[in-house]
């Protein structure tokens, strides 16, 4: 008895028990960017509810308001209480100023909606993403050639950080490829003059792309109905999944496409029990399906869970700086692909892939 | 789709001339430089969302004090023109923009809100011109029109206009000067309200929008003094024909620069037309 009372407390994993971790996550709650933020943090919540046996974790959320001032003064007042890592942001303007916070208090950064190539390019070896511009870049570029072998098309972006480079980046490859871009615009996200811009491109494109969010494409679905006006088909790189788009324009949603990194019935394949099982959580804690990007929030969190796990397997502190080397280490599977991260904290993989809404559900046409 | 531009440019530059006139009967007839002009103005739609909503009013009942909104600022404002002068009041009213946006912030949060309007528009000669820009330019052309109206033919509005001309010889008339500048302050509120509230129409407003709002305002005012509302009409319509025409011919980048322009413009010409006098 006392042998068999002693290889169990051998077996115990002794620095599992009384790790701490402290979260900080900001988060636009508010603001033209709320309903991104909500998604993200809702998701995140989801994933740090499974903490491994041992492992306290505590989430600190603050809003950003959806601007990059409050995105700065709350990662700072975050940093001030002892966070060990931070996560959140959709963005670039928003995830650039809490990366700057970051660098300086040596503390590292998770972001899960980030795109813009800057950022894993410069001399910051505290940020890490999950989302990849270059990987959406590729799968769009790719996607449009095969799907619609466009001969004209025009491209709107609003005016962020992260839209900016990548339509531009688009604009380019296309041209490149064959495919005549014939308008590069940008617009304000947000503003109340999108038909004098649709009316530029009336039937002289077989397909728009629009880096708009959510509510930019519904805005520019419903000027294209009301005025009758012909472009080709419409493709919107985010926010076309969510489940409102279809709510807000009943029927005239079908035949739309857009890309996605995760839906509750598209999910990474071979992961699908696991996405069923997150969908579940998800409802039971908010009461709602998730919105698509709650997955990018979960990610982050599982993510973020495994890298403390890394350390106190191993015996080390959760201190910030060994959360960012672990961070460089761990490799986790999640319903919306693999998770693992290069020296610049590039993510090595980003699942993106082009559906079209048919019955008022999104349907895979490209990608898997 | 050049019919439909120009209609959407019309019905915005005839909401101009609204947002103008208002903010010249502050500032020449009440003697403020109203810098929360904007901020004044968007409280309006957040009344009229909060009893739609939170109230369960009907849409045409909640319109009454949304429109009157502007009354609230009356005590306020009323000290200032008292106490206040020129320079003094442009500061003043830019700390009430920054104590408005943060008091709306706390109170209807910074999420966009937009007022739907549901009537799909009407079509002339096959050209669709939307529900949300025909009201945009029915009632701004009514409350433009119907002021140029009661300034040209009523006695009173005479007499508003002669005090905006110069307010010795009113004084020696015997119009009220007291009268006179509540006229105009009363009257400013109110059409500050209705602009917030049309505004909201086709615009998405979160409480930051206020600047916009007070920025064309200020624009299109430059270009009047002494009371003519005959400039504000037609620079209203003008700058909404530029901003709109630019970015339909040339994109939307060159739509805020119009706008930039039409400010660079509206300023020197005001100062030239000063130094003329």
């Amino acid at each position: 008895m006392r042998w068999f009372i002693f290889c169990l407390v051998l077996l115990v994993p002794w620095p599992l028990l009384g790790g701490e971790l402290k979260v900080g996550e900001v988060e636009p709650l508010t603001g033209f960017l709320s309903r991104q933020g909500v998604a993200l943090h809702r998701g995140l919540a989801v994933a740090l509810d499974r903490t491994p046996r041992g492992l306290g974790c505590t989430l600190l959320v603050r809003d950003d308001s959806s601007h990059p001032p409050g995105a700065r003064a709350a990662a700072e007042d975050l940093v001030a209480r002892g966070v060990q890592i931070l996560t959140g942001g959709y963005v670039d303007s928003l995830v650039g100023p809490v990366a700057q916070v970051a660098l300086r208090h040596r503390v590292p950064y998770l972001a899960p909606a980030s795109l813009m190539t800057g950022l894993t390019k410069g001399e910051n070896p505290f940020f890490f993403r999950i989302s990849s511009g270059e990987a959406l870049l590729d799968a769009l570029h790719r996607g449009i050639m095969e799907l619609f072998h466009p001969q004209r098309v025009a491209i709107f972006y609003p005016s962020t950080p992260g839209a900016t480079d990548l339509a531009t980046r688009l604009a380019k490859l296309l041209n490149t490829n064959g495919a005549r871009v014939v308008a590069l615009e940008r617009f304000e996200p947000s503003s109340g003059l999108l038909a004098p811009l649709l009316f530029r491109v009336k039937g002289k494109v077989d397909l728009l792309v629009s880096f708009g969010f959510f509510a930019d494409n519904v805005r520019m679905v419903k000027a294209l109905r009301r005025y009758g006006l012909k472009v080709g088909e419409f493709l919107g790189v985010f926010g076309m999944e969510e489940r409102e788009l279809v709510e807000e324009l009943g029927k005239e949603a079908d035949g739309l496409w857009g890309t996605t990194s995760w839906l509750p019935h598209l999910p990474y394949p071979g992961t699908e029990d696991e996405s069923n099982r997150f969908v579940e959580a998800f409802r039971k804690r908010f009461g709602v399906t998730p919105q698509p990007l709650a997955m990018h929030g979960y990610a982050a969190g599982k993510t973020i869970l495994a890298a403390a796990r890394f350390l106190l397997e191993r015996g080390e502190p959760l201190t910030p700086g060994n959360m960012a080397k672990a961070l460089r280490k761990v490799k986790v599977l999640t319903p919306m692909g693999p998770v693992s991260f290069d020296e610049g904290g590039e993510p090595r993989f980003y699942r993106r892939v082009i559906f079209q809404i048919e019955g008022g559900v999104p349907r895979l046409r490209w990608g898997e | 789709m050049l019919g439909e531009t120009l209609l959407v440019a019309l019905s915005l530059g005839t909401f101009y001339s609204l947002l103008g006139v208002a903010f010249y009967f502050s500032w020449e007839g009440a003697g403020v430089v109203n810098i929360a002009f904007g901020e004044m103005g968007l409280v309006a739609p957040y009344i009229y969302l909060l009893l739609l909503r939170k109230g369960g009013w009907p849409w045409y009942a909640a319109m009454g004090p949304a429109f009157l909104s502007g009354f609230l600022w009356v005590p306020l404002l009323w000290v200032m023109v008292k106490r206040l002068r020129g320079l003094a009041t442009l500061i003043f009213t830019l700390g009430l923009a920054f104590v408005l946006q943060r008091f709306m912030v706390v109170l209807f949060t910074v999420d966009y809100r937009v007022l739907e309007v549901k009537w799909n528009g009407v079509k002339l000669g096959g050209i669709l011109w939307p529900g949300p820009f025909v009201v945009l330019f029915g009632v701004s052309l009514m409350v433009v029109l119907g002021l140029l109206l009661f300034s040209r033919v009523t006695m009173k509005g005479l007499a508003m206009r002669a005090f905006l001309q110069d307010r010795t010889l009113v004084a020696i008339l015997g119009v009220s000067l007291v009268e006179a500048k509540t006229f105009f302050l009363l009257g400013g509120l109110v059409l500050t309200g209705v602009s917030g509230l049309l505004f909201s129409l086709f615009h998405p407003f979160n409480p930051f929008e206020g600047l916009k709002l007070t920025i064309s305002a200020f624009t299109v005012a430059l270009l009047t003094r002494g009371g003519r509302l005959t400039p504000l009409l037609v620079g209203g319509v003008i700058l909404g024909i530029a901003e709109t025409m630019a970015g339909f011919w040339a994109g939307y980048q060159w739509q805020e620069g119009a706008r930039a322009l039409a400010l660079l413009g509206a300023v020197a010409w005001r100062s030239w037309r000063d130094v003329l006098e």
